[in-house]
């Protein structure tokens, strides 16, 4: 009889086991609900409708601001500025970053955890400070560049660099390097060693393996990482508002004029919301591309 | 077999692709680290403008930037919305991550997706959201709504670095803990505190670096008057290269490290990289 009670007792316990209920969840879930979904629908909301001396017109749905910016060439041509800043800066991570993926995975365990340090280091550094330090090293006459590439005679009058396309795509290359270079690891570290050495053994040079083997096998990390590198680089509004300069244009650098300066809020709404909808778009057709792939990589 | 098997990386193309990758590899960690050394260096430079090399080396940038009231001001303020920030997250996170990786919820995968998604949503759409509603309601930019948008961004790592904590405890020894008649009580802070407080620290101390360091949402929902530190500074070289600036930057790399320390020592410098995947 004992035995049983005691056989109750840690059923009853068993049952108590998640003493850790769902609603514990509760609070965190709604806050997000009222500080970022709410938010969220309001950015699009706003697009819809007019605003008055920042009070929303009661009634006044309208599509006149969408098709406002929609059928202006000037927006289409910022859109096509911000793509490409986005793409160009997510080939520059891939081109720099495969490499370092590729010796992280080839050292020893006292190498990876310096290159970890380099990697992850500028990663928590504020944007503003890395922008700063691209400055010292890309600005004016006086500049660190300017001054290696007279000191060396290979230019006679100092290049403008900052406050270029190229020096925002140096800056975001530099920030967005290692969202490249981590995915990428994660993958080249699952990969099988047996097949290359499968592959080298069946008489495969260096690079033949690493072009038909390792490169190829590594793809879902790197479409996860340019997924990422992209989002971030197409939407960033430090790097190209201090390194592009007070003029350089972008989606981001344009809306923050709208909305702080101008007070265009409708404008602003709507130039967020397709920033945002094209950002999600490509980071949902990467990660159907890279989920498709993984299973074969396996 | 050994005639069989071919010398490794012969060929010329061999030679090519290694000194490509090597090139690369070399440029890349140049360009990751060399913004930050100059950046130091430069703040000790002694001249009146950012001239490379220093002419010489002193530390008057740095006494100029104690002296700046805005800069102190500002520092002051992104300091005290940093430690609101941290202790609402806790609050919110460290329960959160019990049903999350516990129970068998059904749609715990899609709470958890809702939870972790401000690290994938762009800062400056999140920024103008908070703006617009703040607006609707008839709210003027504060401290409290300044406190409360950095959360929004910040949450996901305490909740993050909080389950891969719990993750690992195993839930026999609460069992054990509560078979041997300790309440509930008890069983928190003598069995799953001092195993989780590791993950709670660490997610702490990158929600507080996370939001001393916010820009694009500050840009939005910070108010001219109350000016926290990264917005002061980015006005400080919108137009122009201040070196006042440089003095501030090598405090914040400084601080940068010393979080990136911490978190290593607390959670292993893997996970670590591993948050660093989903950071954005």
């Amino acid at each position: 009889m004992a035995t049983r009670v005691t056989h109750l007792t840690n059923l009853a316990r068993f049952w108590r086991i998640p003493r850790h209920p769902g609603w514990a969840v509760a609070p965190a879930v709604a806050y997000l609900i009222v500080f970022l979904a709410l938010p969220l629908v309001l950015l699009f909301a706003f697009g819809l409708v007019d605003i008055r001396d920042g009070r929303v017109v009661p009634g006044s749905w309208t599509f006149s601001h969408y098709v406002g910016v929609l059928v202006d060439p000037f927006y289409y041509r910022i859109f096509l500025r911000t793509l490409y800043m986005g793409i160009a800066a997510t080939v520059l991570c891939l081109v720099f970053g495969y490499p370092v993926a590729y010796l992280f995975t080839r050292v020893g365990a006292g190498a990876r955890k310096v290159l970890l340090v380099m990697i992850l280091a500028p990663l928590l550094t504020n944007a503003i400070v890395r922008a700063f330090g691209w400055m010292i090293i890309l600005g004016g006459r006086k500049g660190l560049l300017n001054n290696a590439l007279l000191t060396l005679g290979l230019i006679h009058e100092p290049v403008k660099i900052l406050y270029t396309m190229p020096a925002v795509l140096i800056g975001l290359t530099q920030i967005q390097l290692p969202f490249m270079v981590l995915p990428i690891i994660a993958m080249l570290e699952n990969q099988d060693q047996t097949l290359r050495d499968a592959a080298e053994g069946l008489g495969a040079t260096w690079s033949q393996t690493f072009f038909h083997v390792t490169l190829p096998l590594s793809l879902p990390g790197v479409l996860t990482g340019s997924a990422l590198v992209f989002v971030i680089s197409y939407t960033n509004f430090a790097v190209p508002a201090l390194l592009g300069g007070g003029s350089f244009a972008v989606i981001p650098t344009y809306i923050f004029e709208q909305i702080s300066a101008l007070l265009e809020w409708s404008r602003g709404a709507v130039l967020s919301s397709l920033l945002l909808l094209t950002a999600l778009a490509t980071v949902w057709i990467f990660n159907r591309l890279s989920a498709a792939l993984l299973p074969w990589t396996k | 077999m050994d005639e069989v098997k071919r010398p490794r990386g012969t060929g010329t193309a061999d030679w090519a692709l290694r000194l490509a990758l090597a090139i690369l590899c070399v440029t890349a960690l140049l360009g990751l680290i060399l913004p930050s050394i100059l950046v130091v260096i430069s703040s000790f430079n002694a001249s009146d403008f950012l001239t490379f090399p220093p002419q010489g080396w002193s530390t008057r940038w740095y006494v100029a930037m104690a002296q700046n009231w805005e800069v102190r001001k500002s520092a002051l303020l992104s300091f005290r919305v940093a430690l609101v920030v941290v202790g609402v997250d806790i609050l919110l996170g460290v329960p959160a991550a019990f049903p999350l990786v516990r129970s068998r919820l059904r749609g715990a995968n899609l709470i958890k997706s809702f939870l972790l998604s401000p690290l994938m949503l762009p800062g400056i759409v999140i920024g103008i959201g908070l703006l617009f509603f703040y607006m609707v309601l008839g709210l003027s930019l504060s401290f409290p709504l300044l406190a409360a948008s950095h959360v929004v961004v910040t949450l996901p790592f305490v909740i993050s670095m909080t389950s891969a904590r719990l993750v690992t405890l195993n839930v026999a020894l609460e069992e054990a803990a509560s078979g041997l008649g300790a309440s509930q009580a008890q069983t928190f802070f003598h069995v799953i505190l001092p195993h989780l407080w590791p993950g709670i620290a660490a997610g702490a101390a990158f929600a507080f670096l996370l939001s001393f360091d916010n820009f694009t949402v500050s840009l939005f929902t910070a108010s001219d008057r109350l000016r926290p530190l990264p917005i002061v500074l980015f006005y400080l070289l919108r137009y122009d290269i201040n070196p006042l600036v440089g003095a501030v930057s090598t405090l914040e790399i400084g601080l940068a490290l010393v979080t990136l320390l911490v978190g290593t020592r607390l959670l292993g410098l893997g996970r670590v990289a591993q948050l660093g995947r989903r950071m954005g």
